[in-house]
């Protein structure tokens, strides 16, 4: 079948055919300036390897920081002389806690917020119980690791 | 001092006796409400101030997250007249922010946002929003314990929006937590995206404010209103009241310099009450009526949702109020604009003495 | 007694922290500094207002001649030489 006459002229064509490109230079043009501003995001770490001697003497009922990427993870030998390892973030609002040996609880200064030794949300608006770490000596280094996470360190 | 010849060679190449007459010839209408009219003057004007103090500073401050807390103390301790000007940035800073409120509550109650000013309406909402975005990062730039309190809860905050707040976050921190990346990040939106945003959003508010002329407010409407040309009379009045808001700048800056806490550190707890700045505290209160978790939800994000509600319903307020519009009274927006003037004045004051 | 300690560290507390620390000067602390910036403000303050009224005198003159019916002086008035 032969149509005698086109519904889209050359016209209307070629206007398309230049906004169209416009556009899609445009947007990837931008697009890649967008890749280059959005950051590349980091993510938090599986584990971090720290020395034992730092951490093991602290006493008890007491609490000693140590850098999780860019956050603040706690070292805590408990009241019954339990050494644990978690998170120092509170599940509210990211603000770091910290711990009163008076009252053996954890305590967010921004929201006063309450966690217990076990790391439970008992008071305030804490919405999730505190993240726990296991943590092991292999080789004189004190690993410090995620729940179910497997670490294997490089041989050296 | 006239130099005539100076005029005329100016004259043949710009035409400025065409610029004098046209801002002889805009006339400003005169009545009971006027005075409200004056402050987005005054936003201007303290606008000028900041511009021109930040300048000076930007010479001095260095936008490296560990020597930035230490190059403010410099400014403050070891420049002439630092601590002077970076308390007049700071004062500055917080009255725009106060006059810009009056300025926005004073033309929805006056419904001065109605056709056909709706645009003026909308880029004034953006120049706030740009304003308060100033104000964080300007207030995270001193790199103190609770500025970076502040800015992890603030940017955490915008984390709890739905489908686009994890995305918000990681642009504003420039990773996934608050670090020395996401200072120079500030640095860049404070000292270059957000003014020329400013500048072009700003040149369109103000070019609306020329094509259209001073709206006059309904109940003023049908008297029979004196007219006076912008240019003197309302320039000099203008002039005199900047000059007021100068003096009481300057004497804010002089005898309430802002204080400058601790040099942040990321692992140390933030200090104990730490409260973010005035003009957020309404919505501080707010998140703090609503419980951990509603209804299997997070409380935090059911909060955010319904404020976020709130404050698309006063940007687009001139396009609901349709009595407006048609230049009759409208007395529900009235108290829709007073319970809003209310809730803010109210939270706000409780956010402080709490 | 651990409940008085307890509250006794929160009364404490952070003003030990805010003695340790050094304090920050925000204003220049001598006296005779201090002394000149107060004198620098009123003398600011003075300038201040007599530009104001400098101002309205002169915005009062536009109005009187706006009055009289006239947007302008007419400059082609002969003066003396």
């Amino acid at each position: 079948m032969k149509i005698d006459y086109s519904v889209v002229t050359r016209r209307t064509f070629l206007n398309a055919l230049l906004g169209g490109w416009l556009a899609s230079f445009a947007f990837g043009s931008f697009y890649a300036l967008y890749r280059f501003a959005f950051p590349t995001l980091g993510k938090e770490p599986d584990f971090v390897v720290l020395k034992p001697e730092d951490f093991f003497s602290i006493p008890v009922n007491s609490t000693k920081a140590f850098a999780w990427g860019g956050k603040v993870g706690l070292f805590f030998r408990t009241a019954d002389n339990r050494m644990v390892a978690l998170k120092g973030v509170c599940s509210h609002m990211e603000c770091n806690i910290v711990y009163k040996p008076e009252r053996q609880r954890f305590y967010c200064p921004c929201h006063k917020g309450w966690f217990d030794a076990n790391g439970r949300n008992v008071e305030g608006p804490p919405p999730k119980p505190l993240e726990f770490f296991d943590y092991r000596v292999e080789g004189g280094k004190l690993i410090v690791h995620k729940k179910g996470v497997k670490v294997e360190l490089p041989k050296a | 001092m006239s130099c005539p010849r100076l005029k005329d060679w100016i004259g043949e190449r710009f035409d400025l006796a065409g610029v004098a007459a046209a801002a002889g010839k805009k006339l400003v209408p005169v009545h009971g409400r006027d005075i409200w009219y004056y402050t987005g003057g005054i936003v201007l004007f303290l606008l000028a101030i900041q511009v021109l103090t930040g300048l000076v500073l930007a010479f001095y401050y260095i936008p490296y997250f560990e020597v930035a807390h230490k190059s403010v103390i410099d400014i403050v301790t070891k420049l002439n007249m630092g601590w002077f000007f970076r308390s007049l940035h700071h004062w500055g800073a917080q009255l725009a922010i106060l006059v810009m409120f009056v300025h926005i509550f004073a033309t929805l109650l006056l419904k001065s946002y109605r056709k056909p000013r709706e645009l003026q309406w909308v880029s004034g909402f953006f120049l706030l929003g740009i304003f308060i975005f100033f104000g964080l990062s300007g207030y995270f730039l001193l790199w103190d314990e609770r500025a970076f309190a502040a800015v992890r809860v603030a940017t955490g905050g915008a984390g709890n929006l739905p489908f686009f707040g994890g995305w918000i976050r990681a642009f504003l921190r420039g990773g996934i937590d608050v670090t020395g990346e996401t200072l120079t990040r500030f640095y860049a939106f404070h000292v270059s995206v957000l003014p020329l945003l400013t500048l072009a959003v700003l040149g369109f508010h103000l070019l609306l404010v020329l094509f259209h002329g001073m709206s006059v407010p309904l109940s003023q409407k049908w008297r029979n209103l004196r007219q006076v040309p912008f240019f003197p009379n309302v320039f000099y009045r203008d002039l005199m009241i900047w000059l007021v808001v100068l003096g009481v700048v300057v004497t804010l800056a002089t005898l309430l310099p802002p204080d400058i806490a601790k040099k942040a550190d990321p692992l140390a707890p933030p200090p104990e009450g730490v409260k973010p700045e005035w003009y957020f505290l309404f919505l501080f209160q707010t998140l703090k009526l609503f419980p951990g978790s509603l209804a299997g939800m997070n409380g935090e994000t059911i909060a955010i949702v319904f404020i976020g509600l709130a404050i698309l319903f006063l940007f687009l307020v001139p396009f609901f109020d349709k009595k407006s519009s048609l230049e009759e009274r409208s007395p529900l927006f009235t108290v829709i604009g007073l319970a809003y003037l209310l809730y803010f004045v109210v939270m706000t004051i409780v956010g402080y003495l709490t | 007694m651990n409940r008085f300690l307890f509250i006794l560290g929160f009364v404490l507390g952070p003003t030990h922290a805010a003695l340790a620390e050094e304090k920050i000067a925000l204003i220049p602390p001598s006296a005779y500094d201090r002394a000149s910036i107060y004198l620098n403000l009123t003398l600011f303050w003075v300038a201040l207002i007599v530009l104001i009224v400098l101002i309205r005198l002169k915005l009062r003159e536009k109005e009187r001649v706006q009055a009289m019916g006239r947007s302008k002086e007419n400059d082609k008035i002969p003066m003396l030489e």
